[in-house]
């Protein structure tokens, strides 16, 4: 009988003391988890960042090298002049609406005037004028 | 022992604790090496597009060399990018110390009348 009494204490203990043992295991698995959370959606974040970034240094790529350059007849080829930039190819947003499309972004505009703070934006060097006159940046933004 | 265990247990959490909240806290910046690039190059094309590197000679009193200053000049004023020219020695901001490297490109350019190879480097003012 007392020996039947000692043994239920015993395991009693025993019980408390996996309990008690559980408790900083749970800690550690939820801080594990919550980090684990906050790291993916930061690395998320980070890489959409990138992704749009990089479509807006491509399509200001193509923009300075074809999409919105001066051209000339050579012969019998056209030839393109990168970094002259043919203003008329930049209103009406047409060459801006094409691309977006194309690259998947929710809001894209290509423009010489600067767009002020708040949007992502990236800009080439270009010349503008009939006869090169001015030095201009190329403003490519979106998101 | 039981301490012992504790501590060691601890001092492992503990640093995989620092590790991750590293991680979390580090927001690498994006990567903008082709864009630096293609910046560089920029400063070169419009140069010669507006032909700052037709008849260039070495004086510096050369009616080019004054319109490639001026050119170098407006860019810097408009995107803050310090170009430096290594062949002819000339630069858009001469007092400037530290530069952060946007980036360099060689190009092949008559100067006198004869080839040489002229390097191109871009930097951005610190701060």
């Amino acid at each position: 009988m007392r020996l039947q009494a000692r043994t239920s204490r015993h395991k009693a203990f025993l019980s408390f003391e996996a309990m008690f043992a559980m408790i900083p295991a749970l800690l550690m698995l939820t801080f594990a988890l919550g980090s684990a959370h906050s790291l993916s959606v930061s690395a998320a974040e980070r890489m959409d960042g990138q992704q749009v970034f990089d479509k807006l240094v491509s399509i200001a790529d193509y923009a300075v090298k074809q999409g919105a350059v001066r051209t000339g007849a050579a012969g019998t080829d056209q030839v393109r002049y990168p970094n002259w930039i043919d203003e008329s190819m930049l209103d009406g947003g047409s060459l801006a609406r094409g691309l977006r499309q194309e690259a998947g972004l929710a809001e894209l505009s290509i423009q010489l005037d600067d767009p002020g703070p708040g949007a992502v934006c990236v800009y080439r060097l270009v010349v503008i004028g009939d006869n090169r006159e001015r030095i201009a940046k190329l403003f490519v933004c979106g998101e | 022992m039981q301490s012992i265990e504790a501590l060691i247990s601890l001092m492992f959490f503990v640093s995989i604790c620092a590790y991750m909240l590293s991680c979390v806290a580090e927001h690498p910046a994006l990567d903008d090496s082709l864009y630096r690039y293609q910046l560089t190059n920029d400063v070169w094309r419009v140069l010669y597009l507006r032909g700052d590197f037709k008849g260039l000679r070495l004086e510096s009193n050369d009616p080019v060399r004054e319109r490639l200053d001026s050119d170098l000049g407006e860019i810097e004023a408009q995107t803050g990018l310090c170009a430096y020219l290594g062949g002819i020695r000339d630069t858009s901001c001469p007092g400037q110390k530290t530069l952060a490297r946007v980036g360099s490109i060689n190009r092949i350019v008559f100067i006198d009348g004869s080839p040489e190879n002229l390097t191109l480097m871009v930097g951005k003012a610190d701060g």
